[in-house]
């Protein structure tokens, strides 16, 4: 029996492609490198980033764990608009634009 | 959808010893205080793990620090082929900062 994968219960905001998200990354207003943290500190930090943006600021989380891609969005909720892109090799860049 | 009980079913089914308890945290967690006779699967390890696990039909709960990423817990373990489609996997609503109840501390048991 072959082995469950994330990627077939995790709901991912839409894609980035390389290009538009590396762009993206060198304007972000901030990055959080959450390799190796888990639920829920990630939505924790998260939040309290985005409370202290304007609009229109970029906040990345860069995160090793494939359910933060569905929960960090789903924890700032209509704060921000979120965006995923996937390095192929199991890293992961949410984007998320303050509304 | 993930079904959802409340930290109070979950603790009665565990008295019963009706339902198999998934404790997503990290072990550092786990060890300091867990729901009696929980399973530690740490949430990164789960894909790998859960094919070795013995699954029978006894229903399972997953529980996680509030209660979101045991719903992503829940719905990987019963996209499992392994997992009997009439075996209830579901979430502890809140997590363990809903948890009221007795605690197990120590190392993890075998799943």
């Amino acid at each position: 029996m072959s082995q469950p994968s994330w990627d077939d219960v995790v709901e991912l905001p839409d894609e980035l492609d390389d290009e538009t998200a590396e762009a993206l990354l060198e304007d972000a207003t901030e990055v959080q490198d959450m390799t190796g943290e888990v639920c829920p500190y990630p939505q924790v930090e998260a939040k309290k980033a985005i409370a202290g943006l304007d609009a229109g600021d970029v906040l990345v989380q860069e995160t090793d764990h494939v359910p933060s891609t569905e929960n960090v969005p789903k924890a700032v909720g209509d704060d921000a608009t979120a965006k995923v892109w996937k390095s192929g090799d199991g890293r992961y860049r949410v984007f998320l634009r303050k509304e | 959808m993930v079904e959802e009980l409340a930290p109070e079913e979950v603790n009665e089914r565990v008295q019963n010893g009706d339902v198999r308890v998934i404790d997503t945290r990290p072990p550092t967690e786990y060890e300091a205080g867990h729901i009696p006779g929980a399973i530690n699967v740490p949430l990164g390890d789960l894909p790998s793990t859960v094919p070795d696990i013995d699954w029978d039909d006894t229903d399972v709960v997953c529980a996680c620090p509030i209660g979101q990423s045991s719903k992503q817990a829940a719905m990987l373990i019963s996209s499992y082929e392994g997992v009997e489609d009439d075996v209830v996997v579901a979430s502890m609503a809140g997590g363990y900062e809903e948890w009221d109840f007795e605690l197990e501390t120590g190392a993890a048991a075998d799943a």
